[in-house]
């Protein structure tokens, strides 16, 4: 069939390195993001979450 | 928070206790029966007997149990617990539901009761970690759903705006473990108790370890991940080290870990690229896993001299430490030439355990140790035991893992050993064997020094609890997020507000994440039938043949033999040509296997006469000198049951095995003629009972057939291979 043919001949790189590309991509974005300019104070306060129950049970 | 004062309504309410309570003592009971069949099956490696001659703890059953037991009721208990205690603090509200979290507790139970009842008469699908048959597995099902409801609905209606990082580990775990559960377990029934996999051969095999992996990303490591991310900061007072970091952690993992699947099929006969994709994946996975490990080493800046002190704290850093080493040694056994030599061997028991022991138990037991004061009015009755039960357990895991990387690596490079001439230095696979033996012995003596610490935590919380009453619920107040919290984002808020502010869309874009990378990883499988082309000199089996497959399926024997020979000369000249394809196209399941603590058995059929598997499932040590093979006695009293085969050819034509429709019909008068040949035969060599409707002699014919069709082709114009 087609789709064995278009299979057997797949150049094996082309996924990984696609693949890897998507990642790093995403895994850039994803940094840069998280570094924004004044977000500072948000992850401070998320951060604390866990440690809130005390300070207010 | 600023939503909070326009909305100063406050309401009360307390945390659900109760529940966390139940699931801490769930965990502790199937923690003692998951390590101590570990510690019995570890014996029967060392030595065969200890299985007494019964046939339902004999390894091949056992095993599933106790990995049924150590991942799904101990480690899946301690999930629970954990989720349970810090969602509802981290949301600031009551679970959704009692009666939900009550069905999902009790409802577990019974699913590890069933198993526990099950797979000790060899009712299993016969496929690792999933071995649970369509009843049980549609049981998990439902009470997953009711699990997910009941999360859901608390993050529904929790009072606090943020959603902390562990939240998103759980909602990874639901969701995925969902959808890896239904789609590994589509089986057709035959019975109540007996199903086959609607996919064969290296489809399956590629769904199964698509699970595989993924069951151990999705249940062994996000949900403790979550855990470490609350009860770190807990423990240690302080906030985790790095914010930031666990959103890129989180990302990074759940995108990627999904990918690496296929490198549990290295050098088998799925396709390449395939494989290659799945390698390359691994060993980028080492990064955001010790971004994690970091994270959680880290949170405790400035405290570490507590760790000295505090048993939790100990616990806790082993615990991560472990992760930090599993998570580079998977990696590095992804590695082609690595795997070559790892796969199949020891060294993946000791990979496994350094994981399931140190990670996964070493977390619990810290959290086991921080909440008994949480959760009655006590205090830990004895730091000095619990101590004692830290060093125990890690000393046991050090023994456990030496032994099993010194068996692994020198069997692998018994296995491979070749001579200046180009033959095999060890050529009975026995000797490879005999001379690891000993370390079995090592390896029992630290399962059961593992086991010994955890009795004494038993104790230790025994002694904690008893007499002391369970804490008061604490009645809190806190306002009320209006008028829903997905609705509660302002127009100027940043975008990253609306996505933690939103659940709905976080879990979709989980989905996706998880989704697109299993289309990525499945695709060969899920285009196997173009990719597997059928060959008609591969047949399916006959009636007798697949009720022989079945009983290898019910001993448990893939779980010491593989059946899919790799492409290297040594392996080559051990077991002959590597597999094809084609030669798994009608296994339902595949049994390719993962561990060779005996020989490979894809070309076992014709190396043999009859006679000589009939006195080997007997005593192997009648044939083979020193051989470790348990013995299988009852497969010589207890009948097969042909009135089943039809049923089991039409079913399995159903799911793509090209029988005739005169073969379904046929299929006992038929299975009962090749009987009577393989019995007559015997009894020309001398055995003279009666045995043509036992078993043994269905499980012979399914030996003789494996590798029968390769030879008949390669036999076919030049003579033999
Ligand atoms: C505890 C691990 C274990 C289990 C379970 C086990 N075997 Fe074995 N098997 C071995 C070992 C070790 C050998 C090599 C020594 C020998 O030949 O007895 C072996 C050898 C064999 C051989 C000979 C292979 C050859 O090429 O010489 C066959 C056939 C076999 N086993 C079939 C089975 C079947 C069928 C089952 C299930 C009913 C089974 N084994 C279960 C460990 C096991």
């Amino acid at each position: 069939m087609m789709m064995r043919e278009v299979l057997s001949h797949f150049q094996l790189t082309y996924l990984p390195i696609a693949g890897m590309f998507i990642f790093l991509s995403l895994f850039i974005g994803c940094t840069v993001w998280v570094w924004r300019t004044g977000s500072s104070q948000v992850y401070k306060d998320i951060s604390e979450l866990p440690l809130s129950e005390e300070k207010t049970a | 928070m600023a939503e909070k004062q326009v909305n100063s309504q406050l309401e009360q309410f307390s945390y659900d206790d109760g529940i966390v309570r139940k699931f801490f003592f769930a965990t502790v009971l199937w923690g003692a029966v998951a390590f101590l069949v570990g510690v019995i099956i570890a014996l029967q490696m060392a030595n065969w007997k200890f299985n007494f001659g019964l046939q339902w703890i004999t390894f091949g059953r056992l095993r599933p149990l106790h990995t049924n037991a150590a991942i799904f009721a101990f480690a899946g208990n301690a999930v629970f617990a954990g989720i349970y205690y810090s969602s509802q603090r981290l949301l600031k509200a009551r679970m959704f539901s009692d009666l939900l979290s009550c069905i999902h507790f009790w409802g577990w139970q019974l699913i590890i009761v069933s198993a526990a009842l099950t797979l000790p008469f060899g009712i299993t699908v016969g496929k690792e970690y999933a071995e649970l048959e369509w009843p049980i597995d549609i049981g998990i099902t439902v009470i997953w759903v009711v699990f997910a409801v009941n999360f859901f609905g608390t993050i529904f209606r929790r009072r606090e705006r943020h959603i902390y990082v562990a939240i998103w580990f759980y909602i990874a775990t639901i969701v995925t473990v969902a959808i890896l559960h239904i789609v590994n377990s589509i089986n057709l029934p035959v019975s109540i108790w007996k199903s086959y996999p609607i996919y064969a051969g290296v489809q399956d095999a590629l769904v199964q370890w698509w699970y595989g992996h993924n069951a151990v990303a999705f249940f062994l490591t996000t949900p403790f991940l979550g855990l470490m991310y609350y009860f770190m900061p807990k423990a240690a007072g302080k906030p985790v080290y790095s914010y930031r970091l666990s959103i890129v952690h989180f990302w990074a993992l759940v995108f990627l870990y999904i990918w690496a699947g296929p490198h549990h099929l290295l050098y088998t006969s799925l396709p390449d690229w395939a494989q290659t994709l799945g390698s390359v994946f691994s060993v980028v996975l080492i990064a955001p896993s010790w971004g994690g490990m970091i994270n959680g080493l880290l949170t405790l800046r400035g405290a570490w001299h507590r760790v000295r002190e505090e048993p939790v704290l100990k616990f806790f850093v082993a615990g991560v430490t472990f992760y930090g080493m599993s998570t580079f040694e998977g990696p590095m056994m992804s590695i082609k030439s690595v795997n070559l030599l790892a796969h199949y061997t020891d060294w993946i028991i000791a990979h496994v355990h350094g994981g399931a022991l140190g990670w996964n138990g070493f977390m619990t037991f810290g959290m086991l140790y921080w909440l008994v004061p949480k959760l009655w009015k006590t205090k830990l009755y004895s730091t000095a035991l619990a101590n004692a039960h830290f060093w125990l357990g890690l000393f046991g895991i050090v023994l456990y893992m030496l032994s099993m990387w010194a068996a692994g690596i020198t069997q692998g490079l018994m296995l491979r050993g070749l001579d200046p001439t180009g033959h095999l230095l060890y050529p009975d696979f026995v000797e490879t064997v005999t001379k690891i033996a000993p370390l079995f012995w090592i390896r029992l003596i630290g399962g059961l020094m593992f086991f010994t610490g955890f009795l004494l935590m038993i104790y230790n919380l025994i002694k904690s609890i008893s007499g002391a009453e369970a804490a008061e619920a604490v009645v809190h107040s806190e306002p009320r997020l209006s008028p829903a919290p997905a609705i509660g984002v302002k127009p100027g808020e940043s975008p990253h507000r609306i996505i933690e502010g939103l659940p709905a869309i976080f879990t979709v874009l989980t989905v996706v994440a998880v989704l697109v990378a299993s289309a990525m990883s499945l695709l060969p499988a899920l285009l196997s039938e173009d990719l597997v082309e059928a060959n008609p000199a591969f047949k399916p089996y006959s009636a007798l043949e697949l009720q022989g497959r079945d009983l290898y399926v019910r001993e448990g024997c893939y779980l010491c033999h593989s059946q899919m020979i790799r492409p290297t000369h040594a392996e080559t000249l051990r077991y002959g040509p590597a597999s094809l394809s084609q030669e798994s196209m009608y296994d339902h399941p595949f049994q390719w296997g993962s561990k060779r603590t005996g020989p490979d058995l894809a070309r076992v059929g014709g190396k043999y006469p009859d006679l000589w598997h009939f006195r080997h499932m007997m005593d192997p040590r009648e044939v083979v000198a020193n051989s470790i093979m348990p013995t299988y006695p009852w497969l010589y009293s207890q009948k097969t049951d042909f009135g089943v085969l039809q049923k089991k050819l039409s079913v399995m034509k159903s799911i793509g095995v090209p029988y005739t429709a005169e073969e379904i019909e046929k299929a006992e008068p038929n299975a009962r003629e090749q009987a009577k040949r393989i019995a007559e035969g015997l009894s020309a060599s001398g055995v003279n009972v009666d045995i043509a409707d036992k078993e043994i002699v269905a499980l012979i014919s399914y030996l003789q057939k494996l590798g029968r069709d390769y030879r008949n082709m390669t036999a076919a114009p030049g003579g033999a291979k």
